[in-house]
């Protein structure tokens, strides 16, 4: 089955199973499916325990003013197959070339090789309102979510709920706005230096001791 | 070194006993660039490590608004600025994609050349670091002695030693003459002695194996879970490599082999970078033979406003780097977000350090290979 | 330098005492490297074994306390801004700053970002500017000679 194929098949089973995804399939091969804000976990979910989507590759946000943004995920799947491109694998212990890539082939520690083809790609978008920029997080699911999506908050603004550490990643805490919207449009000044740039931090004052006794 | 002193824990007594938060700062020796990380420490065992980033973001994402579509290629260049042209290609296929471009065969093969050599400096780099940071200096001048070779190439190419700005939508700026095949060919017999050398002097060093053997485990599940790409994901043993399984360019008609580890530690994937090295000295050497005569730029429409989205990736020498770009009939890219590897690799510092001493916190940051222009676009 | 054979006690040279230091800080400038971004690439390169710069008495540092010199090579940023200022307080006088690079000097290619700061001497004095994308290594060097020159020539002003 080529990839084509399985794009198709993958878009039948979608449809099937949650019918108001709008889906299509792009010239590349690639899956793009539309989800609301209401079902997206649970079309994440789906896609990676059923369709095994298990690689997060990015996610990101566009700002289209004045009333939504679009979250934008792309997820691989994983694995072998029939039609996967020929790759000629070489062990790093003895460097010698083990032979083509294939299930079943193992290095000389005795470890398997994992074959990770691409079967499929999908795009995954969901338009998040501007007055309730709030969405789950996928940091459960995959959990190289983690700064993808604090970087969204960070330069969007977009709230993810269940993410286990939404704060800014990088911009210093203080910068007022978001800046990648479409209405941030100025420069903020530089704040004037304090003496320490983070405060010193003793992780607990049990024994009632203040830093530098 | 007796497996019983590493494996327990040097702790201070009980009494009056308390974690350190160290501050591993900004500014600090081990010239990987600005990173932060906040430590805290039980003596000398790490329990927890939390990168902080963003001391170099400079706005790459809003700025490229701003500009037109060939402008935006400098400024791709200072991403991973030690591998600058695999970022630039990333940039590339993803507008060639939006416009419809076609790239002569002739330029294909420039940028396939240029971009194996990108992976040699950069990987020439990141072991000359790696093994300074472990306190072995002469490595790191070594690397930069073939590292100057590989500068006087680029340079009778492209005009500068970094920062090229050498691709263009649609081709390439310039074509090889024949001071650069010169130099070229002067740069790959260098690194053909470089690399036994290295192998000599450190890959069987008993201090590097102890130093890095068993550091920063990672199975290959979990790193596929947390985004890993690049050589971090084949250090694990997943066999996957972009320039096979997503292939762009040229790189059909060119034989190579892909290294993949077994144990998923710091060494297997320092071994896996020292033989890609071996393995792009091989695509060069083919695509100088099978370069064919042509054109170096393909044909550009005068006006690029095209509309759509496109996602390209590329396997740079960091691993996935990846370029969505999305179109809105105008002059000026309507938003482009720049999926960095190292930004994805460095949530595994936090994950790995538990357990691990002090002394492996660099061992650790080196093993991701960290650039970071990338983390911070 | 003006130096002076004693006659009445050969062997023994008289200078001026503010040239003499002058020569000492100029041949013996140790630089903290402040490497943020691409430019600290071409300034390992010149500290590297093609253009040394140790054969001027340049010597790498990590910290602060143990400099001369900090050569500010790459974007400073709101964040790094505090960081860099602190890193200037820290360094005993006399102490040189040299902005390698156009970022350091004016802002760059970057000029005009929301985050970027237009030019490290909005936050720290400046003594010489090396332009440069990055600058090439002899660029670099050439701007430690200036710098040498300007301790000379500071020595030499009449007070």
């Amino acid at each position: 089955m080529g990839k084509a194929e399985r794009a198709s098949a993958m878009e039948a089973s979608i449809k099937e199973q949650f019918p108001g995804v709008a889906t299509e399939i792009t010239p590349r091969g690639e899956l793009v499916a539309r989800v609301s804000p209401g079902g997206y976990l649970d079309f994440c979910r789906y896609l990676r325990d059923e369709q095994g989507f298990k690689f997060l590759s990015m996610i990101t946000a566009v700002d289209y003013p004045p009333d939504r943004f679009e979250l934008v995920l792309y997820l691989d799947a994983y694995g072998a197959s029939g039609d996967a491109p020929a790759m000629q694998v070489m062990d790093t212990r003895t460097r010698q070339e083990l032979g083509p890539r294939s299930a079943g082939l193992t290095t000389s520690q005795g470890t398997p090789v994992m074959v990770a083809a691409t079967l499929a790609s999908i795009i995954v978008k969901c338009d998040v309102p501007h007055d309730h920029p709030v969405i789950p997080s996928v940091t459960p699911l995959w959990p190289t979510a983690n700064w993808h999506e604090r970087e969204v908050y960070d330069l969007m603004g977009i709230k993810f709920e269940g993410h286990p550490d939404l704060r800014r990643i990088l911009l210093p805490d203080w910068f007022p706005g978001h800046p990648l919207r479409k209405d941030f449009t100025s420069k903020p000044a530089l704040r004037e230096p304090e003496a320490r740039p983070w405060p010193v931090v003793w992780p607990d004052q049990k024994d009632g001791r203040e830093p530098g006794e | 070194m007796p497996d019983n002193l590493r494996s327990t824990p040097i702790t201070m007594p009980d009494e009056g006993a308390r974690e350190l938060v160290v501050n591993m700062g900004p500014q600090h020796p081990s010239t990987h660039g600005v990173l932060r990380v906040k430590i805290t420490l039980n003596g000398e065992t790490l329990e927890a490590a939390d990168p902080d980033i963003g001391y170099l973001h400079r706005c790459f994402e809003k700025i490229s608004e701003g500009l037109t579509y060939p402008q935006v290629m400098p400024y791709t260049d200072r991403t991973d600025y030690v591998a600058a042209i695999t970022d630039e290609w990333a940039y590339a296929l993803a507008a060639e994609r939006l416009l419809g471009v076609e790239v002569p065969e002739r330029a294909e093969y420039i940028r396939v050349i240029m971009g194996e050599v990108q992976r040699l400096l950069s990987h020439l780099i990141w072991f000359g670091s790696f093994a300074m940071d472990m306190g072995a200096v002469t490595p790191f001048l070594y690397a930069w002695r073939e590292r100057e070779t590989g500068y006087d190439f680029m340079e009778t190419v492209t005009g500068t030693r970094q920062l090229y700005n050498f691709l263009r939508i649609g081709g390439v700026r310039n074509d090889i003459d024949d001071d650069g095949w010169q130099a070229l060919d002067r740069f790959l017999k260098a690194m053909d002695q470089a690399l036994i050398e290295y192998d000599t002097l450190f890959t069987k060093n008993p201090i590097f194996e102890v130093r890095a053997k068993g550091i920063g485990p990672l199975s290959a599940e979990e790193a596929i879970a947390f985004g890993a790409s690049g050589p971090v994901l084949r250090g694990s043993g997943v066999a996957r490599d972009l320039r096979r399984d997503e292939p762009y360019s040229v790189y059909d008609r060119l034989d190579f082999a892909v290294p993949v580890g077994s144990s998923g530690d710091a060494y297997d994937r320092y071994l896996v970078r020292m033989l890609e090295m071996e393995q792009s000295l091989r695509i060069i050497r083919q695509a100088i033979k099978q370069i064919p005569p042509g054109d170096i730029q393909g044909k550009v429409p005068k006006a690029m406003k095209p509309t759509g989205e496109a996602y390209a990736r590329v396997e740079a020498p960091k691993g996935e780097v990846a370029c969505y770009l999305v179109g809105n009939g105008t002059v000026n890219p309507y938003r482009m977000h720049w999926r960095s590897p190292c930004f994805t690799h460095l949530q595994l510092l936090p994950h790995w350090a538990p357990g691990n001493l002090v002394a492996d916190m660099v061992v650790l940051i080196g093993t991701i290979d960290i650039i970071l222009g990338e983390v911070d676009r | 330098m003006g130096l002076m054979d004693s006659e009445i006690l050969p062997g023994i040279i008289t200078v001026n005492l503010k040239k003499l230091l002058a020569w000492g800080r100029r041949n013996s400038l140790w630089y903290m490297t402040f490497g943020i971004a691409c430019c600290a690439i071409e300034m390992m390169g010149t500290g590297a074994s093609r253009f040394d710069l140790d054969r001027f008495g340049l010597i790498f540092r990590a910290s602060p306390r143990q400099s001369d010199l900090m050569i500010v090579a790459g974007t400073v940023n709101y964040k790094m801004a505090e960081v860099v200022k602190t890193l200037y307080d820290q360094m005993a006088e006399p102490r040189y700053v040299i902005a390698m690079g156009t970022c350091a000097s004016t802002g760059g290619p970057y000029k005009g970002a929301y985050n970027v700061v237009d030019g490290v001497d909005q936050i720290i004095p400046v003594d010489v500017y090396v332009p440069g994308c990055p600058p090439r290594p002899e660029a670099l060097i050439y701007g430690i000679l200036q710098l040498q020159e300007k301790i000379r020539a500071q020595a030499e002003q009449k007070v």
